[in-house]
């Protein structure tokens, strides 16, 4: 009786992630393959699973011709710098709201979410301005400056939720113990909120990867361009090239994935201090 | 500075940095927003002209205003409710699950990396009639005997766009969840099976009220996000066919950039901002009523 | 203690750079004037057309000492949002391409320069009448045309042969153009016409542009009338609702580029489309070119045409030099290598490919007929998008085709009311 239960338990659980994974993979697969195929098979009626004609000229030239790998390399530095800055200030932020009492607190959270309401659409000709006032154009820093402003608030609003989870009694153990509160952020909360910063932290660098518009409007320059310039280099004035586009897209998602394999480990590694459970 | 009011400060000093870049990039535009909305400020003219509430009026008494918020509230609501169930619901199957977890919980994020355009045009591709895959695998299959119109026909392809978007934002809430997952009271769970409850028992009375605050937390963001998100519409439908997938958002951008009215956009964007308060109020009550409890407000 | 570590660090590396990289990555040389340029990357940025542009800027820079140019870009799908954001926010480059819908506003908001002062005598004379007529303002020239292009009839004669049809006999009228699409549509099974009504212009706008009609009036005086409950414009939808069996299902999202990569494919009988040059179509022999198709048989033919101007912005700080560098990017030696469309004057066209294969032959015979849908006024994009949004009423929708119409002559008037 019981051997015949699991069986059906495991064949449920198997069918639940075999249809997660081709609804997820479905798409991935057909990016792939579209990057494989030439600019002609793409249009044909009606469509080929697999590649007629394998080829990788679409790669070689997104790697070749374009200024991808540059584009590559100032993706990484604008994300590995936003998430610095953003992690910086969020820390203390959140740290504040969660643990001290102060007054506008209720009206620092709302000032905070206010800031995410308006869609960025409608912000990028009055950002034109100010940039231009503030002569920020083709500024590496200035791009830094508003990617982390806009992903400030989302945050510190997710990594409050964290920090909210740890219970106080453990920054009172460690003031009694002599310990600042810096030293308590430093040492005891963030180190608990290890979750919460992964994710706030996958997050900010997603963003940042993705972000097209901002990044186009204020940049004039190649060298400062980030990856999906590649993408947006494959709307022409004739049309989609479909074959370009998605072996961009393909090389801009490999790091991505590799990142979050590396993440995946401390995502999971819940509150370690056996002084919490309970 | 004597020590007690270095206490007092204390907590302003830790938002000072946060504060200050908000302030500097974004204060401005906003404020600039909100400002240059009464005006008449157009492409056509290099003049802006006091208007007042002009451009409010115009907007709210447009016979598509009406449609063009029902259509965003639909959008929001049953984007988001779509994301937090199968989001909710696969994080906690994951989190069961023995085998396989570490390669299921990569998958589940992939659709959340791929590039939001790459996205956009990547289904837009695959969802047409002729040429696309799905068509061809569904009449293949024998699942339908005529194309689908996913995207042309203005009865289905808001929901089209849905499932789209929830397909691509999922992945933030089996995030947040599995997260919040981390901390779930293992005791007061064990507890509870040993008193005879079963599973969804479990889940109902002890996980969830566990998830109640990254819930709400995560719930307030994805609306937003959700009735933001603009990339996704205007690269598939522009808001067609007919209007049937028009948001806020799409239309706020055919106002500056095709209209070229960049008063009236930025009034609309005014009454987005306003309806999303609104829409949130109920959600922050609970937020600051939970945090209260908690002890932090 | 890590935190400390890093905080310091950060701000330390961003004093420095933000100090030494100032403001701006790109700097002037010397002390020369810089005259910045702007236009989309598929031109600017691509060969063959690059190195044109660099050709352009270097014998500029060399008749002109004392000047630099800048050439930016930006490809074609941020291109338009971008230099709208540059002109709303008042730091538009100096000189720059601006496309033919947006022109009206651009003029009429003052911000471009009229060029008719700094030009010789006479300049604008070489200019083919129609296509200079679009960037007029009040009677001035406020920008030169750059590019000019129009649609044609491509039509498949395998297809043709397929169903019976004549292949050396293209559709002349549009009643024709409707049974022959309905007869490929039956005999071959594919599609019969290759509408895109994703794009929102006036769907095939060339076939009402060819009923002579437009739809509005201008008086001499600047009023605008609306002009659509007129039988031309009934007739023109009619068409488009006739044919409606023989387009493709998901006609409402296709816009006119994925039409032609489908056309060059081989799914669609006949396409209103522009010279098709980025498609491999001219490596291929089943295709027919036609003239577009007439409301009756003895009407002059017309197609719809655009294109792109330079032009100079009003507040530059060196206009004579900024005309300078327009009329450098519309000469006729160079004006041809810098587009991949049709110059919109007689040398120009003669330097190009065009002239020279006679593949293009019919092209450039309607290209002389090409014009737009309505006179150019303020209201351009506004008049267009309810006038696209009516004709998908009727034809997607199936509204009815005189309260549709009644109600877009209301629209139109509301509209011009300001």
């Amino acid at each position: 009786m019981r051997g015949r239960k699991i069986g059906l338990n495991t064949i449920l659980k198997a069918a639940v992630v075999a249809v997660t994974t081709l609804i997820i993979a479905g798409p991935l697969y057909w990016m792939l393959m579209t990057g494989l195929k030439a600019e002609s098979e793409i249009y044909q009626v009606p469509p080929t699973l697999f590649p007629a004609h394998l080829t990788l000229e679409n790669f070689t030239y997104a790697l070749k011709e374009t200024k991808i790998p540059l584009y590559f390399l100032n993706s990484v530095v604008y994300a590995v710098l936003t998430l610095l800055v953003v992690m910086f200030c969020v820390s203390l932020a959140a740290y504040a709201i969660s643990r001290f009492k102060f007054k506008g607190k209720r009206l620092y959270m709302i000032f905070i979410l206010i800031t995410q309401l308006m869609p960025l659409t409608t912000l990028i000709v009055p950002l034109y301005i100010s940039f231009g006032k503030m002569n920020l154009m083709n500024n590496r820093f200035a791009l830094v400056a508003i990617y982390s402003a806009v992903q400030i608030p989302v945050a510190i609003w997710l990594l409050l939720g964290y920090f909210n989870g740890i219970p106080r009694e453990i920054d009172e153990a460690a003031i009694i113990d002599g310990c600042t509160h810096f030293q308590v952020l430093v040492k005891i909360i963030l180190p608990l909120a290890k979750p919460g910063l992964m994710a706030m932290s996958l997050n900010a660098v997603i963003f940042v990867w993705q972000e097209l518009m901002l990044a186009m409007t204020f940049t004039n320059v190649d060298t400062l361009r980030p990856m999906m310039a590649g993408i947006s280099s494959a709307i022409t004035i004739t049309g989609v090239k479909w074959g370009q586009m998605n072996a961009v897209g393909v090389i801009a998602i490999i790091p991505m994935i590799i990142i979050y394999i590396f993440c995946q480990k401390y995502l999971v590694e819940g509150l370690s201090s056996g002084a919490v459970k309970g | 500075m004597s020590k007690k009011t270095r206490r007092a400060l204390a907590p302003y000093l830790y938002l000072v940095p946060a504060t200050l870049i908000i302030i500097v990039m974004l204060g401005f535009p906003i404020i600039y927003n909100i400002g240059v909305s009464t005006f008449k400020w157009t492409l056509m003219s290099s003049e802006k002209v006091f208007t007042g509430f002009d451009n409010y009026i115009a907007i709210l008494t447009d016979e598509k205003f009406i449609k063009i918020v029902t259509t965003t509230l639909v959008w929001t609501l049953l984007g988001v409710v779509l994301q937090m169930l199968i989001g909710i619901g696969m994080a906690l199957f994951v989190d069961k699950l023995n085998v396989g977890k570490k390669f299921v919980r990569v998958s589940m994020l992939i659709p959340w990396i791929i590039p939001g355009v790459v996205t956009a045009l990547m289904w837009k591709w695959m969802l047409q009639a002729d040429l696309g895959i799905i068509n061809y695998l569904l009449m293949h299959l024998g699942i339908t005997e005529k194309n689908v119109l996913f995207m042309s026909d203005p009865n289905i392809a808001l929901f089209t766009l849905v499932m789209v978007n929830t397909w691509k934002a999922t992945p933030f809430w089996f995030l947040m969840i599995t997260a919040g997952l981390q901390s779930k009271p293992v005791d007061q769970m064990e507890a509870a099976t040993m008193d005879g409850a079963r599973y969804h028992h479990v889940v109902r009375y002890v996980i969830l009220p566990h998830l109640s605050p990254v819930i709400a937390s995560t719930g307030i963001l994805t609306a937003i996000w959700t009735l933001n998100y603009f990339d996704l519409i205007w690269a598939t439908t522009k808001g067609g066919p007919m209007d049937a997938t028009s948001t806020l958002p799409v239309y706020t951008y055919r106002l500056a950039f095709e209209f070229n009215d960049f008063g009236r956009a930025a009034a609309m964007a005014v009454i987005s901002l306003v309806i999303i308060s609104v829409a949130c109020i109920p959600y922050m009550k609970k937020m600051f009523d939970n945090l209260k409890y908690e002890g932090v407000l | 203690m890590k935190e400390k570590w890093i905080a310091a660090a950060l701000c330390a590396v961003m004093t420095v750079s933000m100090v030494a990289a100032g403001g701006s990555v790109v700097k002037a040389e010397g002390d020369s004037q810089v005259i910045t340029f702007y236009g989309f990357s598929d031109w600017v940025d691509t060969s063959p057309f690059k190195e044109a542009y660099e050709t352009a800027k270097a014998e500029f820079e060399e008749e002109n000492p004392g000047y630099t140019v800048e050439l930016q870009s930006d490809p074609w799908g941020d291109w338009e949002q971008k230099y709208k954001t540059m002109f709303a926010a008042g730091s538009p480059a100096d000189v720059f391409m601006v496309n033919n819908p947006d022109f009206p506003a651009f003029a009429n908001s003052g911000n471009l320069l009229d060029m008719g002062e700094y030009v010789e005598e006479g300049y604008f004379d070489q200019f083919f009448p129609g296509v200079l007529n679009m960037y007029q303002w009040n009677g001035k020239n406020m920008a030169v045309p750059f590019t000019t292009d129009c649609r044609i009839l491509w039509y498949n004669k395998e297809m043709f042969k397929e169903a019976g049809l004549d292949p050396e006999q293209p559709p002349k009228t549009w009643d024709e153009l409707v049974s022959f699409a309905k007869q490929i549509t039956e005999k071959t099974g594919k599609y019969g016409f290759g509408m895109d009504m994703g794009l929102k212009e006036l769907p095939t706008a060339s076939l009402y542009c060819a009923s002579g009609s437009q739809l509005v009036n201008v008086a001499g005086d600047g009023t605008i009338t609306p002009n659509v409950d007129t039988d031309e414009f009934r007739k023109y939808v009619q068409t488009l609702v006739d044919m409606k069996d023989t387009y493709e299902p998901d006609y409402a999202t296709l816009d006119y580029h994925d039409v032609a990569s489908q056309f060059v494919e081989g799914q669609f009988g006949m396409i209103i489309n522009n010279s098709l040059m980025s498609t491999d179509i001219y490596e291929k022999d089943f295709w027919g070119q036609a003239l577009i198709p007439t409301m009756t048989a003895d009407s002059e033919t017309a197609s719809f045409g655009g294109g792109f101007g330079i032009a100079v912005n009003n507040e530059t700080k060196a206009p004579e030099a900024a005309v300078k560098f327009a009329q450098k990017l519309c000469s006729p030696e160079l004006n041809a290598k810098l587009v991949s469309d049709i110059p919109a004057f007689q040398e120009g066209m003669d330097n190009s490919d065009f002239v020279k294969n006679p593949d293009y032959a019919l092209i450039l015979e309607q290209i002389q007929y090409a014009k737009q849908s309505m006179p150019k006024t303020l209201y351009y994009a506004e008049i267009e998008a309810a006038a696209y949004d009516t004709v998908v009423n009727i034809v997607l929708g199936g509204a009815d085709m005189d309260e549709a119409i009644a109600a877009l002559d209301e629209k139109i008037s509301s509209i011009v009311a300001g």
